[in-house]
């Protein structure tokens, strides 16, 4: 018996990492009316009516910042009538960079994070289509060059199925950039990094130098080219880019907040200083 | 261009606000805590948005990020629940697809 329940939810699992459409999950009815963060020394909280939100692991889910703490609060305000969970990205962040369910260190992530970037989506050009490939060096070739002025390296792209080296400088450059980032920024950022399949188009997100909507229709490039073609479907593509959208902006939203740098001062405006 | 007050600021703003009035619980949108910071933090970047001094656009930046993230989770959910499949017919509605009926008490 305990074998074929086995069975039966290893196909269910198989089935559910396969096509995210069908999945089926255990869902859970709103159980509370109101939402609301609490300071809690210089961390942030998470108040569903009076109750603390809690990580899967059962600790309470602390944030670094005040914007992070309102924007989890906002998501979890934003759910109907049953809690869909996994379209609630920043809290799954949160909760993945607590709970560590991986045991990774930050050393880990940026291995990772070094080991994906040789075989990152715009370093691999089209060689069969002529149109596709002047259309993805008028788009890519911009970022690539802003990659390669702003960290000061060189990257070659790929011809053929190789993944084009990759210096020993750039590594270092960028495994130090990477490693300022704390755990919970590293854990996003690769979790954008997969979503958009570039690590290039993620450190450009980073920057400011993309929006998350551009970023990944430059990750989706091939698939416009061919969707301007063949139509497009709603329930495939659209979907597809919404999620993707969705990801790279909840991994963006941990970046920016987790790194930034409190000031007190405050700049007042031209009118309030000529009333003083 | 650091300002919030710039109109491009502005615009998001209001998609923000747009965007938080579709998905709150709240009746009234000024009870809502994020649509309270929100101003709050527009009102205190009015002048320059640059905490860093190197970043230009950096509040207007993160104002666009939110929006994006919770247009397209909405979005998600939207075609998610429209495409979502129903399940596997029953044999009632299979045989009534092709002109049967199922006998009414069937017999072991």
């Amino acid at each position: 018996m305990s074998v074929i329940t086995t069975v039966a939810r290893e196909i269910l699992r198989s089935r559910c990492t396969n096509c995210l459409l069908y999945r089926t999950y255990a869902t859970r009815k709103r159980f509370y009316r109101n939402t609301g963060i609490v300071q809690n020394d210089s961390k942030w909280e998470v108040t569903l009516d009076h109750r603390r939100l809690k990580t899967p692991n059962g600790s309470v889910l602390l944030v670094n910042s005040e914007p992070l703490a309102r924007a989890i609060a906002a998501e979890w305000d934003a759910q109907s009538e049953a809690i869909s969970q996994p379209t609630m990205h920043l809290t799954a962040l949160c909760n993945t960079a607590l709970d560590n369910p991986g045991k990774l260190t930050s050393h880990d992530i940026v291995t990772y994070l070094l080991e994906y970037f040789p075989t990152d989506t715009l370093l691999f050009y089209n060689e069969e289509e002529r149109e596709l490939r002047i259309l993805q060096e008028k788009k890519w070739g911009p970022i690539l060059n802003w990659f390669q002025k702003t960290f000061d390296v060189t990257q070659d792209v790929s011809s053929g199925f190789e993944p084009p080296p990759m210096h020993t400088e750039t590594r270092a450059i960028l495994a130090r950039y990477l490693l300022a980032f704390d755990f919970a920024a590293l854990n996003a950022i690769s979790f954008g990094v997969e979503a958009l399949k570039s690590p290039i188009l993620m450190l450009a997100c980073i920057n400011r130098r993309l929006e998350p909507k551009e970023a990944v229709m430059l990750a989706r490039l091939e698939e416009e080219y061919q969707l301007s073609r063949w139509g497009r479907v709603p329930w495939a593509h659209e979907l597809n880019q919404a999620e993707l959208t969705a990801r790279v902006a909840a991994s963006l939203l941990v970046v920016h907040c987790s790194s930034e740098i409190h000031t007190s001062k405050v700049k007042s405006s031209p009118q309030q200083e000529i009333t003083q | 261009m650091a300002s919030l007050t710039t109109k491009p600021a502005l615009v998001t703003l209001r998609q923000l606000l747009s965007e938080l009035r579709k998905q709150s619980s709240a009746k009234k949108l000024s009870d809502n805590q994020m649509v309270q910071y929100v101003f709050s933090q527009y009102r205190k970047y009015q002048t320059t948005d640059q905490q860093l001094c190197k970043a230009a656009d950096e509040m207007h930046y993160r104002a666009k990020t939110y929006f994006d993230y919770m247009h397209h989770i909405r979005k998600y959910k939207e075609i998610n629940t429209e495409f979502k499949g129903k399940g596997e017919r029953s044999v009632e509605d299979t045989a009534r697809m092709v002109g049967f009926k199922l006998p009414h008490d069937p017999k072991p």
